[in-house]
């Protein structure tokens, strides 16, 4: 079943200066992402997760090793062409604070769409669908305030398959939210990126999550100590996405 | 599009703020305006009053001679002149009626476009022994239309008293009732004091009344005799007030600059603060595909939102302050008649154009800042301390070359001078070399300096960093304020001390000490004026009514000497 491979990651090494002291996050993590897998990486804080979940997605550079995203060394780009590369094929879901507080659900999730260039009416049709396969047909008009923790992770997942990436980069989705709604979202984000073709690197410590993971690595000082553990993917295929009642919406005093 | 529509959700997000941030650019574009307008209101005003006084006359020419008499033939010198557009002629001399009063007899002709644009009652064309009188005059010895006058004047070719005998048929209502003068034929007066064909001044309009002092000079040159007095009043009075203003004006613009900076820097800081509170969200956007250039859109229309709203309220305020400075002009510095402050092309588009480049200087660098953020350190606070640190020993190597360097210039042994670079560099060496020691010494030397690092810990915290914030723009505020304040008192002054010097320079004579004189007062004025010859009058232009350059100074003279 596995076919091309998305993201390949070389020898990566990684090495922050904390004060006075050296932290080497990465350690030579050889690793490979391929078309619509949904891999989940677990570790202990510090590991190195995060960090290579950044270094993937572009946001941060490695000391040494490489990146291939979808056979495009990423090392050696400048900043506006690893703008372009997010842009267009890569999605992020953080854990909180996801939403810019001051634009709608629908108006999140055309950002990128409308940074990328496409034109209001169909960023617009492309933001309402992708709204609608996360179950917030209703909420579209909602400001991030108005709408519940696991709803802003559904408005950032479809935000995040919105411009039809190759990758959705997940940190700790579902970290700020109780288990049943950790466990919709992770089923969204799933389904959803399978209707996409796209491929799901979820990095956290959620033990739900890790359990629906059709390859599971756990990371420990900076390297992927241990093996993956594959499961057949038709496992989740089998479970159909059962449509999410809207929560009432919450009423949040606003900054001065 | 999508700039714009975050700036203007953001903006009421941070009501007070905003509202700070807006008031100051209101109150430095209002100024601005506020004061240009006022000063244009009143340096118009001043040109309208001067070019009333002179009606369409741009050119004067008189003669230094004695008597100051000339050919009527360089008339047509003058009218052949590029430039001009039509000329007239006259004799100006003086007469008395009971030896007490004196008075100017001005010869003229039907032609003459300055007297056909007086504003007379009665007959305008003047026959022989038909007179227009001023009605200054024509109160003093109690004439009208139909009463009779014996002018007395004396003819310097028989060195006698003539009589002429005269019929009022019109009384003319010179502008502020100044004019101490009777106009009679041209012709007659010429032939009464065996002045057949000559004349004392010639007046001439210009097609183009800018051109005033080129034409001037042309005439001048076709003259030939340096006794001829060629004046543009016009022209010349606006250039002694220009002059006069600019240095005023100029006073008042740079404080208004002040206030701009003040504006920017207020603008500055708020934007600034957006831009850290909102770290995290300039990171998920650029995680999202926004580009360095759109995230500097974003907070460049931020800071343009801010500045469309001020600066266009601004330059209504500042019409509103204009205004109400025309009126306490008007009532409490008895400035009479300023006439109606009105927004103009150029002014509006200098408060725009102002407003619009102190919101854009102060928006630039948090703009720029927000979109160089670290997208990184963004989105995980915790990393946002691990920036490189020069190791101690580079700072410390540095400070002591900045230290010798200090010294050596101090000390005069450096091949080079730069004056106070030693009083720079050795306290900056002193400073870094005292920060490292500071950093290594541990907790002996943190109990001495503990009040210092604790106002650098405030500085540094959030709240700290709000409270400052919000004290600058306090601080800002009032210092615009103030500026306002003390613009208001210098516009005052300047008003005071220009006016009466411009109005002098209006009338075309020299009197800088003079005080502004109410209207009631100079009709009353205008009795004592014409018991001496130099009467304030500029249409009639006596020969002592020049202004106070050589040739007019010779003029006096001559003048004087005439009258003797």
């Amino acid at each position: 079943m596995e076919t091309t491979a998305i993201v390949q990651v070389a020898n990566l090494e990684k090495t922050y200066r904390l004060g006075n002291i050296n932290v080497q996050a990465l350690r030579g993590v050889n690793f490979t992402l391929y078309q619509a897998e949904f891999v989940v990486v677990t570790g202990p804080s510090g590991s190195g997760k995060t960090t290579l979940l950044n270094i993937i997605g572009t946001l941060d550079k490695p000391s040494a090793g490489t990146v291939t995203i979808d056979g495009e060394e990423i090392t050696g780009m400048k900043d506006g062409q690893l703008t372009k590369l997010r842009r267009h094929k890569i999605g992020f879901v953080f854990q909180f604070h996801n939403l810019i507080p001051v634009l709608t659900a629908l108006e999140n999730v055309e950002l990128p769409l409308l940074t990328a260039g496409m034109k209001p009416k169909p960023a617009k049709e492309r933001a309402s669908l992708m709204l609608e396969r996360v179950g917030l047909k209703e909420r579209l008009t909602h400001l991030p305030d108005e709408l519940s923790g696991g709803e802003q992770q559904r408005v950032a997942i479809a935000r995040a398959l919105a411009n039809h990436p190759k990758i959705i980069l997940a940190d700790e989705p579902t970290g700020d939210l109780d288990t049943k709604t950790g466990s919709e979202v992770v089923q969204i984000m799933y389904e959803s990126a399978k209707k996409e073709n796209a491929s799901v690197l979820v990095v956290t410590h959620d033990p739900v999550v890790a359990d629906r993971a059709e390859k599971l690595f756990e990371m420990r000082d900076g390297i992927i100590s241990k093996g993956t553990q594959q499961r057949p993917r038709e496992a989740f295929r089998l479970r159909a996405i059962e449509p999410v009642p809207p929560e009432p919406a919450r009423s949040l005093s606003q900054p001065n | 599009m999508l700039s714009a529509k975050i700036a203007y959700r953001n903006l009421p997000k941070r009501r007070a703020r905003t509202a700070l941030t807006i008031l100051a650019v209101v109150l430095g574009v209002a100024l601005l305006v506020g004061i240009n307008l006022a000063t244009a209101s009143a340096t118009g005003e001043f040109t309208n009053y001067i070019n009333k006084f002179w009606g369409r006359t741009d050119i004067v020419v008189s003669y230094g001679g004695l008597p100051p008499v000339f050919e009527s033939r360089y008339l047509h010198i003058v009218d052949n002149t590029s430039g001009v557009q039509q000329t007239a002629g006259r004799l100006v001399w003086f007469g008395t009626t009971d030896s007490r009063t004196f008075f100017s007899l001005v010869g003229i002709n039907r032609t003459d476009f300055d007297y056909s644009s007086f504003n007379i009652t009665g007959a305008k064309t003047l026959f022989p022994d038909q007179a227009t009188v001023d009605d200054g005059l024509a109160q003093k010895f109690g004439l009208g239309i139909g009463s009779t006058l014996n002018v007395v004047t004396p003819n310097v070719v028989t060195r006698t008293n003539v009589t002429i005998p005269l019929s009022v048929v019109g009384i003319n209502h010179p502008l502020r009732n100044i004019g101490a003068s009777i106009y009679l034929n041209l012709t007659q007066l010429q032939s009464e004091l065996n002045f057949q064909g000559m004349i004392s001044h010639i007046y001439a309009t210009l097609k183009d009344p800018t051109r005033a002092p080129q034409v001037r000079d042309e005439i001048q040159s076709r003259l030939g005799s340096p006794l001829f007095n060629v004046n543009a009043p016009k022209a010349e009075a606006v250039q002694r007030i220009a002059g006069q203003t600019a240095g005023f004006e100029l006073g008042l613009n740079v404080m208004v600059a002040v206030a701009l900076v003040v504006c920017a820097f207020i603008v500055f800081n708020t934007l600034f603060m957006t831009v850290n509170e909102r770290t995290y969200e300039i990171g998920v956007m650029r995680a999202v595909g926004t580009s360095r250039s759109q995230i500097f859109m974003i907070f460049l229309a931020e800071g343009l939102l801010i500045g469309t709203i001020g600066t266009i309220a601004g330059v209504f305020t500042g019409l509103i302050l204009s205004r109400g400075f025309t009126a306490v002009a008007e009532n409490i510095l008895q400035i009479p008649s300023l006439p109606l402050v009105q927004l103009t092309p150029t002014i509006t588009l200098m408060g725009l154009g102002a407003g619009f480049a102190s919101v854009f200087a102060g928006s630039l660098y948090p703009a720029a800042s927000a979109s160089r953020i670290n997208i990184i350190q963004a989105i995980r606070p915790s990393a946002r301390n691990s920036r490189n640190r020069i190791p101690d020993s580079i700072i410390v190597l540095v400070s002591l070359g900045i230290l010798t360097v200090g010294s050596l210039e101090a000390a005069r042994l450096t091949p080079f001078h730069v004056s106070y670079l030693d009083v720079a560099l050795i306290p900056m060496g002193l400073v870094i070399l005292g920060a490292v020691l500071f950093g290594r010494s541990g907790r002996i030397l943190t109990g001495p300096l503990l009040p210092f690092s604790r106002v650098v810990g405030y500085i540094a915290s959030r709240n700290g960093r709000r409270r400052l914030l919000r004290n600058a723009i306090s601080f800002g505020m009032i210092t615009i304020t103030l500026s306002f304040v003390i613009m208001l008192g210098g516009i005052q002054g300047g008003v005071q001390t220009a006016l009466p010097r411009n109005s002098g320079s209006a009338w075309g004579g020299h009197n800088p000490d003079r005080k502004p004189v109410p209207t009631n007062q100079l009709h009353q004025q205008s009795h004592q004026h014409s018991t001496s010859l130099s009467s304030n009058s500029p249409r009639t232009q006596p020969p002592t009514i020049q202004s106070q350059s050589p040739r007019t100074q010779r003029q006096q003279h001559i003048s004087r000497s005439t009258s003797r």
